[in-house]
């Protein structure tokens, strides 16, 4: 029986403990968020954006509560780090992206969060590592060079590095956490096998 | 008797701390909220150089005058600064899009006036919104947070979600404190790490952050439920209401007119970065610059 099966007679629905998941990720990834500033290279574009950890290894344990925590924390982040909200809300989409194709692509193809098996590895790879941060640097970028922060002869340097800033993190950090903690995680009550529970 | 100066309460805000007597504190949630929000229409209307650099020199100039310390500013010098390294990078060093006019030409570098002029521009308007934003921050309590939204007509469950989300991140905040001087208890050199230590660091810092987590949102939830914290429940009551005073319709008028001026002149086409008297000075200087347009 895999993490994601429900066993016979389980049956499972939200509650406070929940809404508290996403209190606190939302807190972690904000904190995280600004512990990036270090490698800033503009807003939101860090060369080593540690929050997008929170953002991945958060939607796969806690579905739509990670989801809603990894949209909801740049914002926060953003605003505790002297960003207006306009500028913020343009990144949703970007983060949306990277936070909600590992948990969709997780729970669909039932993949196990603790990477035991070399077809897990793979299945990571293309869905925290690939997909989700090539669309979030292709949104963000798009959001930025519509602000007028970037102008098009940087366009593809600031995706770039979006993308590797985001990739970095996930391998350095991402992995030993869902290799590490994923047994923890699965144990707890707040664990989602859904999206919501 | 005793001579002596009593000391002074202060209350913490979202980025620090507040003089407890301060009348700013007292200031209506909403009053607090609408300095967010014309920082947030600043960043789509601020695009004329001389209005952002006295908007920027106006709010450093209230930091001053309202006694709130201008450490606070200091914290946000790294994003200030990064931010100048991309707008150089992308306006003065690779723009050249925009430019018409050279400034300045080595090998195939080329400073354009407009290029110069327009990240000039954009950059004084992050200066002049970071600084409202930090402004408005540094007024703002975890209180006026849950209060500000439910007066706007979020529930007020929702609004204590969002309250909480400062208050842990705060909490959160300490808690890294405390696993960074355990580090430096365990005579670990932090300060000396090169770039691949401090990455190879942050792994150390977060999975202590995710469990201290866990085991508080079990402590948490615990307690939210034993005090019948009931998400189907549609009423709950507040602790507090605050009323609009004098100084809450002051501010208000000051920023309702600052907004509907920039949104007028914006809309009329002025705040516009070519409009700026410095880009007329560039262009002058750019028929005797020598390089080849």
């Amino acid at each position: 029986m895999g993490v994601w099966d429900l066993r016979e007679g389980e049956v499972r629905s939200w509650g406070v403990v929940h809404v508290v998941i996403f209190v606190f990720l939302t807190a972690l990834g904000a904190l995280s968020a600004t512990l990036s500033s270090f490698l800033q290279v503009g807003y939101g574009v860090s060369w080593f954006y540690l929050a997008v950890v929170v953002q991945v290894v958060g939607s796969i344990w806690f579905g739509l509560w990670g989801v809603l925590a990894s949209v909801f924390f740049p914002i926060v982040g953003d605003l505790v780090g002297g960003i207006p909200i306009s500028i913020s809300l343009s990144l949703l989409p970007a983060n949306l992206a990277q936070s909600l194709i590992p948990a969709a692509y997780f729970r669909f193809l039932k993949v196990d969060p603790a990477l035991k098996k070399l077809s897990d590895w793979a299945h990571f790879t293309l869905s925290c590592v690939v997909l989700n941060n090539a669309l979030g640097a292709y949104l963000g970028a798009s959001a930025m060079s519509a602000w007028g922060f970037i102008s098009g002869d940087l366009y593809f340097l600031v995706m770039s590095s979006w993308f590797v800033g985001n990739v970095v993190p996930i391998l350095a950090v991402g992995v030993p956490l869902l290799k590490g903690l994923t047994p923890v995680i699965t144990s707890h009550r707040a664990f989602c096998k859904r999206w919501l529970a | 008797m005793v001579k002596g100066e009593a000391r002074a309460y202060r209350v913490r805000t979202i980025v620090g701390y507040l003089d407890a007597t301060s009348v700013l504190l007292r200031l209506n949630p909403l009053t607090k909220f609408s300095l967010l929000l014309f920082a947030a229409l600043y960043t789509l209307l601020g695009n004329l150089l001389e209005v952002n650099l006295l908007v920027a020199s106006t709010v450093l100039v209230l930091f001053k005058v309202l006694k709130i310390r201008l450490s606070t500013v200091a914290a946000y010098l790294r994003i200030l600064l990064g931010f100048l390294l991309i707008i150089v990078l992308s306006y003065f060093l690779a723009g050249s899009s925009l430019g018409r006019n050279p400034l300045a030409c080595v090998g195939f570098l080329r400073l354009y006036a407009e290029n110069l002029v327009i990240g000039l521009t954009i950059y004084s308007k992050i200066l002049a919104t970071v600084l409202t934003v930090i402004l408005a921050l540094s007024l703002i309590t975890v209180r006026d947070v849950v209060n500000g939204l439910s007066s706007l007509g979020l529930s007020l469950k929702a609004a204590l979600v969002a309250g909480l989300v400062f208050k842990f991140m705060y909490y959160l905040q300490v808690k890294l404190e405390e696993i960074k001087l355990g580090e430096l208890s365990r005579g670990l050199e932090v300060s000396r790490g090169n770039i691949f230590e401090s990455i190879h660091l942050f792994f150390h810092r977060l999975l202590p952050l995710f469990s201290i987590t866990l085991v508080k949102i079990d402590e948490v939830s615990d307690v939210l439920e034993l005090r019948g914290f009931n998400l189907a429940e549609k009423e709950r009551s507040s602790l507090s209401r605050l009323s609009f005073s004098f100084i809450d319709l002051l501010v208000l008028f000051l920023v309702a007119s600052a907004t509907f001026l920039i949104t007028y002149f914006s809309l009329t086409g002025v705040l516009s970065p070519l409009n700026s008297p410095v880009y007329e000075i560039l262009v002058s200087y750019s028929v005797f610059s020598g390089c080849p347009v």
